[in-house]
């Protein structure tokens, strides 16, 4: 979640503070007031004008994609962006009591890479464009290697990361990590370096590349949504914001109850790593299920025996969360970044647990829904 | 475009029936329409209303916008001036930009004509439509 009162007078002029803006946007006097504004940033992510030509807007955050975060904007067409060598960073402002001048706190919604849009004239003559955005990996999966590209022996992980960001144009917040490669890692040209850099933070159980809303590149340990603390609670209770529409998805049939990894590469010694679900507590468990369900994947990447059974580990708690999703439309919440996490308390359904946010959508628009997928923490 | 400040001075203006002008150019524009049938106006502030689980009345998300509208009659009487007072309507009906709207009840709105209509009477003719108001900067 992003800070409900955002640090700095640029975003927060007059230094409300998180109880108002939590007041405020829970609707506790009835009623919210939104409005939305658009910057168009260099490459350098320098703000170079408002743009002030856009009808209507939406952005949608899909934390499982490649590209985690997309917009769509519709302009008229004034030509006033050029949009081979622009970004475009959408903001959502909530406005406060007293509701003065400055009495508002807002919040980017991400930093996009335009496409080339289409025009369309309607019958009134009217010129609007339909332009898709883009987060900043977008850069990353057109940018590929054009050599075969190499990382050697005892190079830090993360150092290797940044080279290869550095390399795109691109910086980030980089929390460095003392593995270095125990071998050298190759990958052929036309290599995406999004590819490049996700197989490097795979390696240390790193979560893969994001882009924070600001436009930086987020590179950060891997930490699982049950050590993470709640950044908001959605209930229907007096506060409530969802819409009494709630889908809830149980799918156990499917789910594994072994994951076996394995590293091979020419120059080291196989490793295996398997991890069973045993739990006698767990219904998708071997004991409970009478049989075993095997997940095994082979080609994988890990630096030593320690990271790939982190990394199995990893991977059957992630695939024990798809076994139960709720979907949940609530009100517009520009607060929400990527892979939050929440609690959900609906009582109709009987849900009341923490939840990881796989995806998000919403208008910029006053009074607009914001849909969430969410799915359920289950350790297995 | 060029503008000056000048200092703020007090008075009044008196107007009888319905005015409309180019904003830009109310001298050599301005067309008086002395027989005003009624004019009524509304403001929405385009609130959107959601009833969340939980509660027991809905919250309202207001955004920037409001939408304001007045709604004009005009009664263009048989005679002499009918036929130029209503080409001059017809044009403004016509124009697709923006005109100033002004009346006998300090009504000053900025807007576009819609639902332009004309209705035969004994006495002549019936005009109404509706002004729509749009963001309008003025340059004194």
């Amino acid at each position: 979640m992003l800070p409900f009162a955002p640090a700095g007078v640029d975003h927060n002029p007059n230094q409300h503070s998180e109880d108002e803006v939590l007041t405020a946007l829970r609707g506790r006097h009835g009623t919210r007031r939104f409005s939305f504004r658009y910057d168009v940033l260099t490459y350098g992510l320098v703000k170079l004008a408002d743009w002030t030509s856009v009808i209507s807007a939406s952005v949608e955050q899909n934390w499982l994609a490649d590209i985690k975060r997309k917009a769509r904007f519709t302009v008229r067409d004034t030509g006033d962006v050029n949009y081979l060598d622009s970004l475009i960073k959408p903001w959502a402002r909530l406005h406060l009591p007293p509701y003065g001048d400055d009495d508002w706190v807002e919040w980017s919604q991400g930093v996009f890479v335009p496409s080339t849009p289409q025009r369309h004239a309607d019958p009134a003559g009217l010129v609007t464009r339909d332009v898709d955005g883009f987060d900043l990996l977008q850069v990353l999966v057109d940018d590929c290697v054009s050599t075969r590209y190499s990382v050697s022996a005892s190079t830090a992980y993360t150092s290797a990361v940044a080279t290869v960001l550095a390399s795109a144009g691109l910086a980030g917040n980089i929390h460095a990590s003392t593995s270095v490669l125990p071998v050298a890692m190759e990958w052929d040209p036309g290599t995406p370096k999004l590819r490049v850099i996700n197989d490097l933070l795979s390696a240390i159980n790193y979560q893969s590349l994001s882009f924070d809303e600001d436009g930086r590149a987020v590179v950060a340990e891997y930490v699982s949504p049950a050590a993470r603390a709640e950044g908001y609670t959605y209930a229907d209770d007096t506060d409530g914001l969802i819409i009494p529409e709630v889908d809830q998805e149980l799918d156990l049939f499917s789910v594994a109850n072994q994951w076996t990894l394995v590293v091979s590469e020419p120059d080291r010694d196989a490793i295996y790593a398997s991890y069973s679900n045993t739990d006698p507590s767990s219904p998708t468990s071997i004991p409970r299920r009478g049989r075993t369900i095997t997940d095994f994947r082979t080609e994988q990447q890990a630096v030593d025996i320690v990271a790939l059974y982190a990394k199995v580990a990893r991977l059957a708690f992630e695939a024990s969360q798809i076994y139960e999703a709720i979907d949940i439309q609530t009100a517009l919440m520009p607060v929400h970044s990527g892979n939050d996490v929440l609690r959900l308390r609906y009582g109709p359904l009987g849900i009341d647990d923490k939840y990881s946010e796989q995806s998000w959508s919403m208008g910029l628009r006053a009074g607009a829904p914001m849909k969430h997928r969410v799915r359920r923490v289950v350790s297995v | 475009m060029t503008s000056t400040r000048s200092l703020p001075g007090t008075g009044a203006v008196l107007m009888t029936g319905v005015w409309l002008h180019d904003p830009d150019d109310p001298e050599a524009t301005a067309v008086n329409y002395v027989y005003g049938g009624g004019k009524s106006d509304t403001l929405d502030t385009m609130g959107q209303g959601t009833l969340y689980a939980g509660r027991e009345y809905p919250i309202v998300d207001f955004g920037e916008g409001v939408n304001a509208e007045v709604s004009v009659t005009i009664q263009v009487p048989a005679g002499s001036t009918w036929a130029s007072e209503l080409a001059s309507l017809d044009a403004i009906a016509a124009w697709k930009r923006t005109v100033m709207y002004r009346d006998s009840r300090g009504r000053k709105v900025p807007g576009v004509v819609k639902d332009y209509a004309r209705s035969d009477q004994r006495w002549g003719t019936e005009v109404t439509f509706t002004i729509t108001q749009v963001d309008f900067t003025e340059v004194v």
